[in-house]
C-alpha cells in the first residue's frame, strides 16, 4: 500500500484535495491510503522519517510563511524516499517544471487554477501512478545507477556499449545507445560492481559483451552494435574470444 | 670552488629561479592554473622527473661552463642565460602541461624582473665588481644576490602587480600578433643586457654607470611593451563595453514591448470589465465564471510569458551569459520558436571562463534551434540551475531526425547536411580543457538533451 503525503497551506484548499483524493480512492479501488495532510513541511519530513517506504507526495510549491519552499522540501523527501512520486501543485500555470523534474525526479505538477481543473490533475496523477506501478512489476530490465555531481543517473544495463577512460583523469564516460556522459569514477571500481557481463578488455575499456558485433584482430579493436569503436589489449584477447 | 659545490649553487639557484618563475606565473601573470593538473600518476612522475632532469642538465651545463672560465666571455654568458629560460620554461610546460609558447613569456617576465631586481640590490650596496676570492667579499656576494636581491624582487613584483603590469602583459601574451612581435625584441633582452653594459663597460665607465643605462634602456624597452599590451587590454574591454551597451538595447526593446502589450491589455481589459458587470447584473453567474477563467488565461498568453521570461532572466547575474541569452531569445522569438527559459535560483557565476561559456552554451543552443527551426510548435528549452554548489546548464528540444548520440561529436556530422556539426565538436574540445566540468548528452522520449554540469568550488 501506498501512503500519501500532502502538503499545502491553504486549509480550504487542502480539505478539497483530501476529500477528492479519498472519493478517488474509494472509486478506483487504489491500492492508496492518506497517510498525512498538512500545512507545515516539518510535519511531512517527520511522518516519512517515521514510517519509511515508498509513497505519494502531492506538494504545494509556493508555501507562504515557511523557511522551506516546496523544492526544498522536495530534496529532503528524495533523500528519505528516493522511489517515491512526488507531484507539485502550483497556483501558477508556468511553473519551472523542468528543474523540478531534473532535480528531484518530479512525475508532474497540477495548477490550483480552478476545482475543476486541480481535481483532474489529482485523478490523472493517481492513474498514472498506478500505471507506472504495474508497468515496474512486468520490467525486469536491470539499471546502472551512478551520481554525477548533485544528481543520480539510471542508464539501462543492456543500453550501455562500454566505459572509457579519459587519460590523465579520473573521468569515465558512458556510451550507450542513447546516451554519452561522463562522471568521475574508476574503471576497476566499475568492473567489480558490474559483474561477468562487462569485460575489461583494454586499460582504457570496460565493454559489455553482450553488444560486441565484431572482433578486428588485426587493429585490436571491437566493433559494438552500434557502430562505435573501442579498443582491446593483446594479452586479452584469447580471454575475449572465450567469453563472447 | 670545486666543481661540485659550483654545481649546487646553480641547482639551487636554478630550483629557486623555477619556484619563483612558477610564482610569478601564478600571482602576478594568473597565466598558470592554480594547483597542478591532477593526473595518472605515472604519467605526473614522468612528467616531473624530465623537469627535473632538464633543471640538472642546466645547472650542470652553466657549472662546468664556469670552470673552464668561459662564463667571462659574453657571448657565452648570453648563451648560459638563454640555456637557464630554455630550461625553466620547459620545467613549467613539463609541470603544468601549459604550451612552451606561454611558458617561455612567464620566465622571460620573471627573468627580466629578477635581473632587475639583482642589479637593483648590486648598485645600492657597492660600486665595483666584487671579488669572490675574498671571503669577506664573497660572503656580501651572497647576501646581495640572495636576501637582498629577493626582498627587491617582492617589492618589485608587488608594485608591478598593483600597477596591473601582469594583466596587461597577458593580454599582450595572448594576443598572436603582437605576441611574436613583442616576444622577439623581449628576447633579446639578455643580449641587450649584457651587449650595452659590456659596451660601456669597455668604453670605461664605471660598473654602476653602465648598469644604470642597461636598466634604463630595458626599462624603456618594456614600458614600451606594457604600453602595447595596455592598448590591447583597453580595446578589448572597449569590445566588451560595446556588447553590453548592445545587450541593454534588446533588454530595453523588450521591455518597451511588454509595456505597449500591458497597454494594449488595458484597453481591452476594460472593455472586458464592462462585459463582465452585463453578465453579473443579470445574474448569469455560469458565464461569468467562465468570462474570467478567460481573462486570465488571455492575459497569461499575452504577456505571462514574456513576464516570466525576463523574470527567469533576471536570475541570470552573469552579464555575458545574460546577453547571449537575450540574443538568442530575440533570435528564437523572430523564427517563431517558443522558448521556455529556467532559472529557478539566482546565477552568479561559475568557474568556468565567462567566454568559454558562452560559446559552449551557444553552441547548444544554436544547434537545438537549428533541429526545431520550421516545425510546426517549435520549441526549445534551457534550463539553468544552481545547486549546492553545482551548476548545470541543459538544453533540449523535440527531435525530428534519428540521431546517433556517439556520432554527433564527429567533425562535419550533423543531420543537416555536411559541414554543419563542427560545433559540437569545438564545445567538446572546449570541455576538455575543465577537469571540473562534465558533459552529458541523451535522447530521451523523443527529446535530444544536452547538458554540462560544473564542479564549482565550494562543492561538498
Amino acid at each position: 500500500m501506498l501512503s500519501i503525503y500532502l502538503c499545502e497551506d491553504e486549509e480550504d484548499i487542502r480539505r478539497v484535495q483530501r476529500e477528492y483524493l479519498e472519493k478517488q480512492i474509494l472509486i478506483q479501488g487504489y491500492d492508496m491510503e492518506i497517510a498525512l495532510c498538512s500545512g507545515c513541511p516539518g510535519e511531512i519530513l517527520e511522518a516519512v522519517k517515521e514510517s519509511p517506504g515508498r509513497g505519494i507526495y502531492f506538494l504545494d510549491v509556493e508555501l507562504k510563511g515557511e523557511e522551506m519552499d516546496g523544492f526544498a522540501l522536495g530534496r529532503e523527501i528524495r533523500r528519505l524516499d528516493p522511489r517515491g512520486f512526488i507531484v507539485y501543485v502550483t497556483a501558477y500555470g508556468n511553473l519551472a517544471f523542468e528543474t523540478f523534474r531534473y532535480h528531484l525526479e518530479a512525475l508532474d505538477y497540477i495548477v490550483k487554477e480552478s476545482r475543476e481543473k486541480m481535481e483532474e490533475g489529482l485523478s490523472k496523477s493517481l492513474s498514472v501512478i498506478t500505471e507506472r506501478m504495474r508497468a515496474e512489476q512486468g520490467e525486469s530490465r536491470e539499471f546502472f545507477s551512478v551520481k554525477v555531481m548533485d544528481v543520480v543517473k539510471h542508464v539501462p544495463i543492456d543500453e550501455i556499449m562500454f566505459f572509457e577512460a579519459a587519460q590523465g583523469t579520473h573521468r569515465i564516460a558512458l556510451h550507450g545507445v542513447n546516451d554519452w556522459f561522463d562522471f568521475i569514477g574508476s574503471l576497476r571500481e566499475l568492473e567489480g560492481q558490474l559483474g561477468s557481463r562487462f569485460l575489461r578488455t583494454h586499460r582504457a575499456y570496460l565493454v559489455n559483451l553482450e553488444q560486441i558485433a565484431e572482433l578486428d584482430l588485426k587493429d585490436r579493436e571491437i566493433r559494438m552494435k552500434n557502430g562505435e569503436r573501442c579498443l582491446f589489449a593483446r594479452n586479452m584477447k584469447g580471454a575475449l574470444l572465450e567469453r563472447m | 670552488m670545486s666543481f661540485l659545490s659550483v654545481f649546487a649553487f646553480n641547482m639551487i639557484s636554478s630550483v629557486a629561479g623555477l619556484v619563483s618563475a612558477v610564482f610569478v606565473g601564478m600571482a602576478v601573470l594568473k597565466v598558470l592554473p592554480g594547483g597542478m593538473p591532477r593526473g595518472k600518476r605515472r604519467y605526473g612522475l614522468w612528467r616531473a622527473a624530465s623537469a627535473a632532469a632538464c633543471l640538472v642538465m642546466v645547472a650542470w651545463i652553466a657549472a662546468w661552463l664556469y670552470k673552464k672560465g668561459l662564463l667571462r666571455n659574453i657571448g657565452v654568458a648570453i648563451l648560459v642565460d638563454y640555456l637557464l629560460l630554455i630550461g625553466h620554461a620547459c620545467c613549467v610546460s613539463l609541470l603544468f602541461r601549459v604550451k612552451f609558447r606561454k611558458c617561455w613569456g612567464i620566465v622571460l617576465f620573471e627573468q627580466c624582473v629578477r635581473e632587475f631586481s639583482g642589479v637593483l640590490a648590486f648598485m645600492g650596496f657597492t660600486d665595483r665588481p666584487l671579488v669572490l676570492s675574498i671571503p669577506e667579499e664573497r660572503r656580501t656576494y651572497m647576501l646581495l644576490s640572495s636576501v637582498v636581491t629577493l626582498a627587491v624582487f617582492l617589492v618589485l613584483l608587488f608594485a608591478l602587480y598593483k600597477m596591473k603590469v601582469g594583466d596587461a602583459y597577458r593580454q599582450w601574451m595572448e594576443h598572436r600578433k603582437l605576441w611574436s612581435r613583442g616576444m622577439i625584441c623581449l628576447s633579446a633582452y639578455p643580449i641587450l643586457f649584457y651587449g650595452v653594459s659590456g659596451i660601456l663597460m669597455g668604453g670605461g665607465a664605471s660598473r654602476n654607470v653602465s648598469m644604470g643605462i642597461t636598466v634604463l634602456t630595458v626599462t624603456v624597452a618594456l614600458v614600451l611593451f606594457h604600453h602595447m599590451g595596455m592598448e590591447e587590454w583597453q580595446r578589448r574591454e572597449f569590445a566588451a563595453q560595446e556588447l553590453i551597451l548592445q545587450q541593454q538595447n534588446v533588454y530595453i526593446k523588450t521591455l518597451e514591448g511588454m509595456q505597449e502589450e500591458v497597454r494594449r491589455f488595458r484597453h481591452d481589459y476594460r472593455n472586458m470589465m464592462s462585459g463582465l458587470r452585463l453578465t453579473v447584473k443579470e445574474g448569469e453567474l455560469t458565464e461569468a465564471d467562465r468570462f474570467l477563467q478567460e481573462m486570465t488565461e488571455d492575459f497569461d498568453r499575452q504577456i505571462g510569458g514574456q513576464i516570466r521570461q525576463m523574470g527567469q532572466l533576471s536570475n541570470v547575474r552573469m552579464t555575458e551569459v545574460k546577453g547571449m541569452l537575450l540574443a538568442k531569445l530575440a533570435q528564437m522569438q523572430r523564427e517563431g520558436t517558443a522558448c521556455e527559459l529556467e532559472v529557478m535560483r539566482p546565477f552568479q557565476g561559475t568557474r568556468c571562463r565567462a567566454t568559454d561559456l558562452c560559446r559552449c552554451l551557444g553552441i547548444l543552443i544554436d544547434n537545438a534551434m537549428e533541429e526545431v527551426r520550421g516545425q510546426e510548435g517549435a520549441r526549445v528549452h534551457i534550463m539553468i540551475s544552481s545547486q549546492e554548489g553545482y551548476t548545470t546548464f541543459r538544453v533540449k528540444n523535440r527531435l525530428y531526425h534519428s540521431i546517433d548520440v556517439h556520432r554527433i561529436w564527429q567533425q562535419g556530422y550533423s543531420t543537416k547536411g555536411k559541414d554543419r556539426g563542427i560545433g559540437l565538436a569545438s564545445y567538446r574540445k572546449i570541455l576538455e580543457g575543465y577537469e571540473d566540468v562534465l558533459p552529458a548528452t541523451a535522447v530521451q522520449e523523443g527529446y535530444f538533451i544536452q547538458e554540462f554540469k560544473i564542479q564549482e568550488r565550494n562543492a561538498g
